[in-house]
């Protein structure tokens, strides 16, 4: 019966395959195609040869080497302290048991919540205050609170199950609150942490709304950003259009691809005990 | 410090028993901030996303005078002088803080992060310094009102007629200013639409910018003050000669609405809605160029009969409703015009303007001039199909132009709605100096050169449609016909505008109406009364 069954849900999973990657298949398929021959055989052809010019001009035109530098700086920045806050945050939750600690946890869930529009005035207007409108520091802030509110969240579910006995030992061992943290806590949990890190990462590097309103200046932009630079008032250059979209994918696909492993690790981690 | 080493060896050990029973770190369900912004979806991107003309409210723009909008208003306008010295202030503390070389500093924190707990602390103050480092060149942008640099955006591409016309006026800029460096930076539109009032209310405003004309955009900002008044300069330098209908783009009241008394913004083109056709369909169905309403139908039933679809369509998008005001304005005159666009009179929804407007729409639809599953095509995809010589002809602007010139492998050419005095149209988008531009009379020599005959002569010749063009000198024939067309518009001051403009948010009311005229999911009487709902709502808000 089962074996019988196979085929059919081998052709469902082929079919969904095909449909997940059809945009970027179309995305793709016209970032190679010149274009006259779009305007003449239109999105859905297959291009006659590799156009390149699209590319390469887009990465000219807004100077995209530029732009992964940002993007990286900012994200990599943001993985790295937002996991730090978290884990010092989660600390104090999870094992401290602070009192009142399921109200802090909804208050951290709230800046999850609250969607970005809401906070853009009052973010725009503090970082004016104090002078760090356009930069890139300003974003680097707003993420790491925004992203930590999240590890928080869920660093602190994963520490409440944290073994006491183990906290145990290492307190009649003579460690402190910090070295108990940073000697017993932290090791344990990096799987936990890394997957935090690989996902704030990307996240972050795919914000597009708060970086295009607080990144004014070209060369601050990130990757996201800068794809936003061909869209005209009403007229649109679908070729160019696919190819910075490529250009723009590429990156979060090969970090993705990179950290994969210690994703599956993470996301395994603790399944069997 | 302490650190000797207590037995803390059992942390191999122990380390895959310990975390977390599941939860693979997914994005909390609903609606979390960073799910609900608008994500920059590259998929999307490559086949749709509207490029969206309407500069009378868009769903975000929100205009001045609803209150959601003067929420955003309000919070905007106090409080534009202290920012300037603080926040230089406090990037050259920045400055001083990062010492000059960040990275070595960055490695060696790492290393003793792992170290110790101690280190851990100075890694993160590391970090921070490396990003202090990023932020401290804030105000390397900002030309600091020395006289020496003109900080100038746009967003239009640097092949289309503004970008080439305007990538020689920074030449002759720079030619005339020796000294003076223009600073251009390309933006892309929908930053500028997202946040232009946020940057102009700070110093990183530049010093001359293309922006949105219409009272949700430039209109707010002028009422906001934002925006320096140009009506002194606009008249010293001769930009008032630009026609009637093009100044009342440019020109705002107190409430910022258009077509007041003063000048905010000046148009160096112009765009105008009208008929493009396949000239080798033409010759195939044997058809010629229609000159009154009658013939032009009389040439679509050709097609027809011939199992041609005549009108290529964008239903989902602004070109559907571009058709249906055409054939308001086939019944309309000026003041009709004045009292929709500027509310200078009562609009009757069923008078004979709109009630014809929408039987003929519907009734086109039936004969099959406009196909019934146009209800769903994007303009992108109208003017591709048009390119593609699916069908003989598109009605829609002048922003195709260029784009037809260089992908449309067949004879083609254009003319006016046939029958038609008025035609949706109106100044490009504007030129505006931010009241916190720091060398706005290098602006305004810029917008001097621009406005040239030689410039607007470029502009013309590269298939835009300059305001102020000496037509003698546009040589390139196809360009020639298209200015021609502009003139004989604005000879009888014959821009009407757009039909969305007069309402905010009246963009996406009008797709949904001229939807239901394509599907026939409704009367055109049902449709009308849904149209003058949320324009009489606006009216109303406004206290008019």
């Amino acid at each position: 019966m089962i074996r019988a069954l196979r085929p059919a849900v081998l052709a469902t999973l082929t079919v969904l395959v095909l449909l997940v990657l059809s945009p970027f298949a179309l995305v793709a398929v016209n970032a190679v195609k010149s274009p006259d021959e779009y305007g003449t055989d239109g999105p859905l052809s297959l291009p006659n040869g590799l156009y390149l010019k699209g590319i390469a001009d887009f990465w000219i035109r807004v100077d995209f080497g530029e732009k992964l530098v940002n993007s990286f700086v900012i994200a990599f920045a943001v993985a790295v302290l937002a996991v730090a806050v978290s884990v010092l945050n989660a600390y104090a939750l999870g094992i401290g048991r602070v009192r009142g600690r399921s109200a802090f946890l909804v208050f951290f869930l709230l800046a999850n919540l609250l969607p970005q529009e809401a906070l853009v005035y009052p973010l725009y207007y503090m970082s004016k205050e104090v002078g760090l409108y356009n930069t890139r520091l300003a974003v680097v802030i707003v993420f790491t609170a925004i992203q930590s509110a999240f590890g928080t969240y869920l660093l602190t579910s994963v520490f409440t199950t944290f073994p006491r006995e183990m906290l145990e030992a290492a307190a009649i061992d003579g460690a402190g609150k910090l070295r108990t943290l940073w000697r017993v806590v932290v090791p344990i949990s990096r799987p936990s942490l890394s997957v935090l890190f690989t996902f704030f990462f990307i996240w972050t590097w795919n914000e597009f709304f708060l970086p295009l309103v607080f990144l004014i200046s070209n060369d601050k932009q990130t990757v996201p950003v800068a794809l936003g630079v061909l869209q005209g008032d009403r007229m649109m250059d679908a070729t160019t259009t696919s190819a910075s979209a490529l250009l723009g994918i590429l990156p979060a696909i090969l970090f993705f691809l990179v950290f994969q492993r210690t994703l599956s690790r993470g996301v395994m981690s603790g399944a069997i005990k | 410090m302490r650190l000797l080493d207590l037995p803390l060896n059992f942390r191999r050990r122990h380390a895959p028993a310990a975390t977390a029973n599941n939860t693979a770190p997914r994005r909390a369900p609903a609606g979390t901030a960073n799910e609900t912004g608008p994500h920059h979806a590259p998929a999307a991107t490559a086949n749709n996303t509207p490029p969206r003309r309407a500069p009378a409210g868009t769903a975000n723009e929100t205009a001045s005078r609803t209150p959601a909008g003067s929420v955003a208003a309000q919070t905007a306008v106090p409080q534009r002088t202290r920012t300037a010295t603080t926040s230089r202030a406090a990037s050259r503390r920045a400055r001083t803080a990062t010492a000059s070389n960040t990275a070595p500093r960055r490695a060696r924190a790492d290393k003793a992060g792992s170290r110790a707990r101690a280190g851990a602390v100075a890694a993160l103050a590391a970090l921070s310094l490396v990003l202090a480092g990023c932020g401290a060149d804030s105000d390397d942008g900002a030309g600091g009102g020395d006289g020496k640099t003109l900080r100038l955006w746009h967003y239009e591409s640097a092949t289309s007629a503004m970008g080439i016309a305007w990538t020689e006026a920074i030449k002759q800029f720079e030619a005339s200013h020796p000294g003076v460096k223009v600073q251009f930076e390309p933006k892309g539109f929908e930053q500028i639409r997202q946040s232009a009032n946020m940057i102009l209310n700070s110093d990183e405003a530049p010093d001359l910018m293309e922006y949105n004309k219409g009272n949700a955009s430039a209109g707010l900002l002028s009422k906001q003050g934002l925006l320096t008044d140009l009506t002194e300069e606009a008249g010293k330098r001769g930009w008032d000669k630009i026609g009637p209908s093009l100044q009342t783009t440019s020109k705002y009241d107190a409430e910022g609405i258009m077509g007041g008394g003063k000048w905010y913004g000046v148009p160096n083109y112009a765009e105008y809605v009208m008929v493009y056709y396949n000239k080798d369909l033409f010759a195939k169905h044997n058809v010629r160029v229609p000159t009154t309403l009658a013939e032009f139908e009389a040439a679509m039933d050709t097609f027809v009969k011939a199992g041609v679809t005549p009108l290529s369509v964008g239903g989902a998008e602004y070109p559907a409703q571009q058709i249906l005001y055409e054939l308001a304005l086939a019944k309309a005159n000026r003041s009709f015009v004045d009292n929709f666009q500027l509310y200078k009179g009562k609009v009757d929804f069923k008078g004979p303007e709109l009630t014809y407007a929408a039987t003929t729409f519907a009734d086109w639809v039936k004969k099959g001039y406009i196909d019934k599953n146009s209800a769903g095509i994007k303009a992108e995809g109208m003017g591709v199909a048009f390119t593609q010589g699916k069908f003989p002809m598109v009605v829609s602007g002048s922003w195709w132009y260029g784009r037809f010139v260089s992908e449309a492998k067949f004879e083609w050419s254009t003319f006016l709605f046939p029958g038609n005095t008025l035609h949706p149209g109106s100044g490009g988008n504007i030129w505006v100096v931010p009241k916190n531009a720091k060398n706005a009379s290098l602006a305004y020599d810029f917008i001097d050169i621009t406005m040239k005959p030689e410039i607007q002569n470029l502009l013309g010749n590269s298939g835009g449609v300059p305001v102020l063009a000496d037509p003698g000198a546009i040589t390139d024939p196809k360009s020639k016909e298209l200015i021609d067309n502009f003139d004989k518009v604005t000879s009888t001051d014959g821009l009407a505008f757009y039909p969305d403009w007069p309402a905010p948010g009246y963009y996406d009311v009008l797709v949904a109406g001229v939807q239901h005229l394509i599907n026939g999911t409704k009367s055109p009487e049902a449709v009308l009364d849904e149209i003058a709902k949320p324009y009489d709502d606006n009216l109303a808000s406004l206290g008019k």
